[in-house]
């Protein structure tokens, strides 16, 4: 007699990958060609979800590769990370990570980073709210503790590096896009800064002083240590210039300081 | 300029914008902005229980998988149109 615990252990596995099957057909008091069908249907069920889900996160990567291509991916992705969340809109943070190692997607390079910038774009879409940068705390702020203060980020804020032209790439798969898809190789590292500044996402390229900026403060980092950071990767930043668009924006939203 | 000044000038540059943002902000708002903003809220597909790309359909998918795991298949999405340049761009 299996345990509950066994039992759901078998009618997952066989839930999930055809040849896991068998194994499982005795748990129902149908016979095994029955049993094994209706494994099949419910396993033909789940993996139409888990497909829904991931091309709801990634429909740039699904144009890139075609439906039935990423169905047959998402297929793959399903059998080798189950999802461990009660939420399907959960579901696929490691696909650039599969993509990564995955044999039959390796003609394509560029696709791993296209599936990084859409999960900060899927997350930055259901991430919470935060409340707008309280600017009067900063003028009873005595001037002493302003440069160690780390300024917080939305939680919608996401950053990506990337050798590949990610915004253009994004922007040719926008619908009613009706212009050229040819896409030039980029000549430098592309800095994308994902962020919802009312109620739809943004993509955004910035600056090389920007996004180590803004990297610094998601390790902690007060304002000195990002500012450091900043004119390291490009002296040309311009803190004065950038801070009130980034509070326009809801990108920084507010501040801590030392003391607390 | 020193790190301490250019924080310093920042600060009081974003308590300065604010000011003039809190004064913007306290203009009525045309009613259609209100609307504009109704529309943008759902993610594409994901607005209603029924919808064909939706995450969480009623309908239930009764199509039997019983195919072994043998991979054929070429990605022909845009890819293809997106052109050589791309694939050739060596990743760092």
């Amino acid at each position: 007699m299996l345990t509950l615990g066994q039992l759901q252990v078998a009618f997952a596995a066989a839930v999930t990958d055809n040849a896991a099957a068998p194994s499982a057909a005795c748990l129902f008091a149908d016979d095994s060609a029955s049993a094994l069908q209706g494994l099949a249907i419910y396993r033909g069920s789940v993996q139409a979800k888990v497909e829904r889900a991931l091309s709801a996160a990634y429909p740039i990567t699904a144009q890139i590769v075609g439906g039935a291509f990423f169905a047959a991916m998402a297929s793959a992705y399903a059998k080798s990370t189950p999802s461990t969340h009660a939420d399907l809109n959960c579901y696929g943070a490691e696909f650039s990570a599969f993509l990564e190692s995955f044999e039959h997607a390796q003609n394509l390079p560029y696709l791993p980073d296209v599936a990084r910038m859409e999960w900060l774009m899927h997350r930055a879409h259901y991430a919470g709210d935060a409340a707008p940068f309280d600017a009067a705390a900063l003028v009873a702020l005595p001037p002493d503790a302003q440069e160690h203060l780390r300024l917080t980020l939305h939680p919608a804020v996401g950053l990506l590096a990337s050798p590949y032209p990610l915004t253009r790439i994004r922007d040719i798969h926008q619908p009613g896009y009706a212009g050229s898809m040819e896409v030039e190789p980029a000549v430098e590292t592309q800095y994308v800064l994902v962020s919802r500044p009312r109620f739809r996402v943004e993509v955004d390229a910035i600056g090389a002083g920007s996004f180590a900026f803004l990297e610094a403060h998601t390790r902690g980092e007060s304002l000195t240590g990002a500012l450091t950071a900043a004119l390291a990767a490009d002296p040309r930043f311009d803190l004065a210039g950038s801070l009130p668009t980034w509070v326009a924006n809801r990108v920084v939203t507010n501040f801590v300081s030392p003391q607390g | 300029m020193d790190h301490r000044l250019i924080i310093r000038n920042a600060l009081l540059g974003l308590i300065a914008a604010s000011g003039a943002a809190h004064a913007a902000e306290s203009v009525p708002v045309p009613v259609t902005a209100g609307k504009e903003k109704c529309y943008g809220v759902a993610k594409a597909g994901q607005n209603d229980c029924a919808s064909v790309v939706g995450t969480h359909s009623c309908a239930g998918q009764a199509k039997a998988d019983n195919d072994p795991t043998e991979w054929k298949l070429a990605a022909k999405g845009t890819c293809e149109k997106m052109g050589g340049k791309l694939i050739a761009a060596k990743k760092q």
